[in-house]
């Protein structure tokens, strides 16, 4: 280490809640997420974009905050699988996909559901197809994915096949 | 995985940007959506001493611009914008494709840049690898050593292919860039952007931004289409990839582009295989016996780069081209 | 008891899945400790060399570094999962035998700075020549990976039953095949991360992702050197197993000797890389099938010889090496069989047990059953069923089969898809293939096969369940609250649960060998029933009727059909304290098996107490200018015993048919350069298959209420993952109309497959 390395300051609305913090300039959303703030529902799966495990909400973007530097989120809201739930109260992403058993071992959850957030902002009653494009960057290993395209089509009352060839 | 320590500068316009880099040169790299270059430097690929963000210059160098002759669009344009352009959507399906083809919604078309696309790095197998991956072997062409791994013996220089789903199909399109500085601008063919070397894939000076994407006008009877051939639905880099620019007038081609991504350094600008379409009605037959050629001419390029075996991916190539010419000239002719 | 079951049989959601989707569930990796140091492993960059030295000198001197390890650490120390199968240095002096192997280690206050250090270790190899399949290890004058293993030669399983030669001349056909796939990989989403903390009174608390928390702590204890309750395995939230969690891994041995060391909390997580070079892999494997048949597709004979690429060291080899033969002989009749498994050292990192272990074995037998029986002009459909196992029957090695849906499984996927209207009669490029397969409910494991459970009750009437069965998500929480809240009467949420902490919770087997529900559900089952009669007996005066004339139902509890007479649970519990007979239930499962059965030396016997089986029918369009498959669907159908929570069951197959069928038969397999580096280590390059690459699936629940299971439940999805890569492979050939021997079947295999039809050259395995 011969040269000096200087922290910069991050400043973000996280989950609601503006933080400050002091980071070093290299460092990934997912690491400030996940180190400083303590908001381990962010899960490294892959580390290089792949798996999705991730991916966060920055100004209702979804991004991969493992290759997303904290930095690039300066100033911006950004919304985490904690965030989901509003005051106690599960979030009817959370709710949908614990009924219709989406969850088993539970690591790709938080990227799938912040990716549902997102297909659900943009487009409220999306079809199979549309379900199952938009979740395509997302690894799961357990499921199939059939119960998670079934949680999502039950939240915009799209039935599953209905756009499928 | 943690990224190596580097500098972030955010300047907050076009002539801040530009200073800056003349300035870092070679040591900075410009950081757009960053899934190209911050993999590329959690694998120790790439040492920037700095990454210059360019996201406070996306208001002013996104989106599509129809100006008289030609479109103008901006290097920072989302895929996801692009994509969803209705002009683009409307009248250059083949680019829609391109871009839609391109990692999965959430990763890339939300994230990740045209601009970024055309500058990201050709790939390999055996260079796309970790530092554990590398620890023990001698560096490749790539790496700034002297040889190929799957190149072997007689390789001479690097044999990366360019996998990047838009440029391929925005080459088929003939689309130039502008390359400005804080010296000036240039504005050059992508056929001659992509330099066709795998140490340095495209004729990018240190001190340069890739700016705008300059596009023709889509003319009547022209039909465009990609062909993307990969393991998975999404989230994968082409094996083979086609895109194809076919006008049809009055029941004859006038014009025929193709080029093949994954394949060489740059996109394969297939033109001694389309020439002899001219002047031809797109027939089944004519269209075949264009992509028969294409084969022969692409052989020789086929090594064991990539995850699928050469010699399919070799067979493939009159495929991937019969199927977009088809889809291109059922389009020229008014399809969908 | 209440004959009315109020949870078993419902699509209930599982108990862990909120804090799941809240973020909450703290994964190994999430676990962050006061003090924590990070740690970081030093490779080998050779597949195969001698360690000449390691010199960690100048790494001790990087700010922040706290301890450093090395195989002059180790003392040595030998894992094996078998006594006679201890050929693993857990972080090796001499000699590392595969790229990526464990050569020392660094524990410091920033990942940075163990990075930064990690540099700076010197070792210096000496190359020595790498064999990176099975021939070239078996040749003739290969070095020797392991000095006591001639040839390379890990592990020979040696079955042979009946008379298989005379089998053969009674045969009215025989056919001989080769099959054969490389590697397959787990991919669980998150990648292998262990926490380790020492505290003051010398013992050691481990958190990691694992099947069997108290086979790691014997294991760990015995390498250690520590007691055994001293070596403390705690529950987290797991990412996913497959089999790939099952036994011991230098990791959780490097951190612990880290953090012995530095006397700190120390924290390892590996990269997604380390994940698939550094933890377990599946085995490559070569297998020569020979079958005979009778005019009716009776099989007479069967003859296969196995051999399966290990990687470097044993692990689980002598289950690995017969599991797949172990298989076949649940699901088909077999008069006589012989098989000769091998498992072979390689330079390759370590194979493991793998929920689809065996595809180039498995559908190999369907395959060849299939042409068998178009070659006798027979309905391969009726040829399955003519030899599938019943229940009532004994396995060729001895096991009596006490439950088997076999045969409904395969008439009911096989009425769903529509076999008859389509098979043989579906448009070019279509085909319609069936796979079947069964899977065990445990192995003989002598002292440690069995599970044991406790259950308290609580003042205020909720119980507390303390099982030592892990969840590696496939729902055995639930599973286990379920079965409690059935049998208590009580609610889900009035349920706690104790689970996967070895200081606290008795002995399991480990949930890797699809015996959990059968023994953990079983023994948990046991001791609510246990905690039940104490309830009732103290309640008995108090409702003034005979205990057995008593049933607990929502909290109360009550005379049959009077249900005015009731007592709440609570009030039952004080009277049971105020008595000074607190409420405590055990309970325990031990499966009734042959434990002098031993995988090499005595292979026969009862294997598990109880099988579960299934069928799969695949329905796929292949493109023959691209050599592309496309599924078009796949029903799924398991006998699962008893499907306790149709939900997760389904999840089950969902989840197989997806591993095993999409991925395993398509398209997932590890490739190596010539000096043994994996290829695709990365999600990017293996092919784990993404939801637009899944095809419509349909799920058929069979429940043959196996008389030991609890509420009659097995094991379920396990044989689905299989049965549908067996469907799949079938489904390919009938739509092509020839076999092909090498899977995955990717678009290069199919269509080179095509090619030779169309060329008219014959049809032949893979050459050795
Ligand atoms: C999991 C995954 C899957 C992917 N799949 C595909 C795929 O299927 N097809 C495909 O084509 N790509 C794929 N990519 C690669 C990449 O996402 C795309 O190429 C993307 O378009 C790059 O854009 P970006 O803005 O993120 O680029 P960045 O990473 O920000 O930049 C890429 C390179 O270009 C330079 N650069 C960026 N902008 C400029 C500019 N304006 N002027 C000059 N230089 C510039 C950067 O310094 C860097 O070297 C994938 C990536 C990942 C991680
Ligand atoms: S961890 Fe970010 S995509 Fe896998
Ligand atoms: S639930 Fe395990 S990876 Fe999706």
């Amino acid at each position: 280490m011969d040269k000096p390395r200087p922290k910069q300051i991050f400043s973000a609305q996280v989950n609601g809640q503006w933080v400050e913090l002091l980071i070093a300039p290299q460092e990934t959303l997912l690491e400030v997420l996940r180190d400083h703030l303590e908001l381990t529902g962010s899960k490294e799966g892959c580390g290089e974009g792949v798996c999705g495990a991730c991916t966060v909400l920055v100004d209702n973007q979804p991004r991969r905050a493992c290759l997303t530097l904290a930095l690039e989120a300066q100033g911006l809201p950004v919304l985490t699988v904690e965030g989901l739930a509003q005051g106690g109260e599960l979030s009817r992403e959370q709710r949908s996909f614990i009924a219709h058993g989406a969850i088993q071992c539970g690591y790709c959850a938080p990227g799938m559901l912040m990716a549902t957030r997102d297909l659900l902002s943009r487009q409220p009653t999306p079809g199979e197809e549309a379900i199952r494009r938009q979740i395509s960057g997302h690894v799961c290993r357990c499921t199939g994915y059939a119960k998670i395209v079934e949680a999502v089509a039950a939240l915009g009352q799209a039935s599953p096949g209905e756009d499928r060839p | 995985m943690s990224l190596p320590y580097f500098e972030y500068l955010a300047p907050q316009g076009l002539a801040e940007a530009l200073e800056l880099k003349a300035l870092w040169g070679q040591r900075a790299a410009w950081l757009s959506g960053g899934s190209d270059l911050l993999v590329r430097a959690k694998q120790g690929l790439v040492s920037p001493e700095a990454v210059i963000s360019l996201k406070n210059l996306s208001p002013k160098l996104s989106g599509l611009r129809e100006e008289a002759d030609h479109l103008r669009l901006g290097a920072q344009t989302t895929l996801h914008q692009a994509l969803n352009h209705p002009l683009i959507a409307r009248e250059l399906p083949g680019l829609a494709e391109a871009l839609s083809a391109i990692g999965a919604p959430t990763l890339q078309q939300r994230v990740a840049t045209v601009g970024g696309n055309l500058c990201a790095q050709t790939r390999c197998l055996h260079y796309n690898q970790s530092a554990l991956w590398r620890a023990g072997l001698a560096p490749c062409f790539k790496l700034g050593g002297e040889l190929c791994h799957p190149g072997g013996a007689t390789a001479d220089r690097c044999r990366s292919t360019c996998q990047s789903d838009g440029a391929v199909m925005l080459t088929a399109l003939g689309a130039s860039v502008v390359l400005q500085s804080s010296a000036g601008q240039r504005a050059l063919a992508l056929s001659d952007f992509f330099t066709g070397q795998g140490e340095r894939p495209q004729d990018l000076a240190p001190d340069e931004l890739l700016t705008h994407i300059i596009l023709e006008r889509p003319e009547p009877g022209l039909g465009t289409t990609y062909i993307k051939m990969a393991s998975r639905g999404a989230m994968d880099f082409p094996l083979l990839s086609a895109g194809a620019a076919l006008r049809v007038e009055g029941g004859l081609v006038t014009s025929a582009r193709l080029a093949l991504g994954a394949v060489f350094a740059a996109p394969l600008v297939l033109k001694t295989a389309m020439d002899p379409l001219l002047g031809l009605p797109p027939t089944p037959e004519n269209l075949a016996q264009a992509a028969a050629q294409a084969g022969r001419d692409a052989a020789p390029f086929m090594i064991e780069n990539h995850s699928a075996p050469a010699a399919w991916r070799a067979q493939m190539v009159p495929v991937a081209v019969e199927r977009a010419l088809a889809k291109a000239a059922q389009r020229a002719l008014g399809g969908v | 008891m209440s004959p009315q079951l109020r949870y078993v049989g419902q699509r209930l959601p599982r108990v862990d899945s909120e804090a799941k989707a809240r973020g909450a569930a703290l994964f190994a990796g999430d676990i962050r400790l006061p003090r924590m140091l990070h740690a970081k492993v030093l490779r080998s960059p050779h597949a195969h060399a001698r360690i000449l030295s390691v010199d960690y000198s100048e790494a001790l001197k990087v700010p922040g570094v706290r301890a450093v390890v090395s195989g002059q650490d180790s003392a040595a120390v030998k894992w094996g999962v078998f006594r006679y199968t201890r050929d693993q240095v857990l972080l090796p002096v001499e000699r590392v035998r595969f790229l990526g192997e464990e050569v020392a280690a660094i524990a410091a206050e920033s990942l940075t700075a163990a990075e930064e250090a990690l540099a700076l270790i010197k070792v210096q190899y000496q190359p020595l020549p790498v064999m990176l399949n099975v021939w070239e290890a078996m040749a003739e004058g290969a070095p020797l990976l392991h000095d006591d293993h001639p040839h390379n030669i890990n592990v020979h399983v040696a079955i042979n039953v009946g008379d298989v030669e005379q089998g053969f001349r009674e045969s009215h056909l025989v056919r001989e095949d080769t099959f054969s796939a490389p590697e397959d990989s787990y991919f669980m989403t998150e990648p292998y991360a262990v926490v380790a903390n020492p505290l003051a009174d010398g013992s050691l608390e481990l958190w990691m992702p694992n099947a069997a928390p108290h086979q790691k702590a014997k294991a760990l204890a015995n390498a250690l050197k520590l007691p055994l309750g001293k070596v403390i395995v705690r529950k987290c939230a797991i990412g996913g197993a497959f089999g790939g969690r099952s036994d011991v891994f230098p990791a959780e041995f490097i951190a612990a000797l880290l953090a012995i060391k530095a006397q700190r909390p120390v924290r390892l997580v590996y990269s997604r890389e380390e994940n698939s070079l550094a933890t377990r892999k599946g085995h490559g494997m070569f297998t020569m099938i020979k079958t005979g048949v009778d005019q009716e597709g009776r099989v007479l004979a069967r003859d296969i010889t196995c051999y399966m690429d290990g990687g470097a060291y044993s692990s689980t080899g002598p289950i690995a090496t017969s599991v797949p033969f172990l298989c076949m002989e649940q699901c088909y009749k077999l008069p006589n069989v012989r098989f000769n498994g091998y498992r072979v050292y390689t330079n390759k990192p370590i194979g493991g047990m793998y929920r689809v272990h065996g595809r180039a074995f498995a559908s190999g037998v369907d395959l060849q059953l299939d042409l068998l029986a178009e070659e006798l002009g027979l309905d391969p459909l009726e040829v399955r069923l003519k030899n599938a196992r019943q229940a009532g029957e004994t396995t060729p090695t001895g096991s009596l089969v006490q439950s088997c849906g076999l045969t409904e499984c395969i008439t009911k996927s096989a009425l769903a898809a529509g076999w008859r209207a389509k098979y043989g009669k579906l448009p070019p490029w279509r085909g319609i293939g069936l796979g079947t397969n069964s899977v065990q409910t445990g192995f003989p494991m002598g002292i440690r096969g069995g599970s044991s459970a406790m259950v308290k009750f609580n003042e205020d009437g909720q119980a507390t369940v303390i099982s030592g069965v892990v969840d590696n998500g496939q729902g055995n929480d639930h599973m286990l609250v379920q079965i409690a809240a059935e049998v208590l009467g009580l609610e889900l949420g009035d349920i706690q649960l104790i689970s996967a902490d070895t200081q606290a919770t008795p002995n399991d087997p480990g949930s890797y060998s699809m015996i959990s529900t059968l023994a953990g559900g079983g023994a948990v089952k046991a001791a609510c029933q246990d905690a039940l009669a104490q309830l009732l007996a103290v309640a008995a005066p108090a409702l003034q009727a005979p205990p057995q004339d008593l049933e607990a139902q929502g909290g109360q509890i009550m005379v049959a059909n009077d249900p005015d007479r009731a007592l709440p649970v609570a009030k039952a519990v004080r009277l049971a304290l105020a008595q000074g007979k607190p409420i405590m239930g055990r309970g325990s499962f031990f499966p009734r098996v042959d434990n002098k059965r031993e995988w090499l030396s005595n292979p026969f016997g009862q294997l598990s107490e109880t099988f579960s089986f299934g069928a799969c029918v695949a329905e796929v369009e292949v493109d023959p200018t691209t050599g592309r498959v496309r599924i078009l669907n796949l029903v799924l159908s398991q006998d699962c015993g008893r499907a306790l929570n149709p939900l997760i069951v389904e999840g089950q197959f969902e989840g197989g048919a997806a591993m095993g069928g999409v991925g395993g038969m398509l398209a997932e397999e590890f490739q190596w350069t010539k000096e043994g580096r994996c290829l695709n280590p990365s999600f990017l390059e293996y092919k784990v298959p993404l939801a637009c690459d899944m095809p419509a699936m349909a799920n058929i629940i069979v429940e043959s209420m196996d008389q030991s299971g609890p509420f009659g439940a097995k094991e379920a999805g396990m044989s689905v993952a299989m049965s549908a890569a067996q469907a799949i492979a079938g489904a390919v050939a009938n739509a092509i109309g020839r076999p092909v021997f090498e899977y995955p079947l990717t678009p290069a295999r199919v269509l080179r497959a095509i090619q030779e039809k169309l060329a008219g050259l014959p049809a032949k395995g893979p050459q050795g």
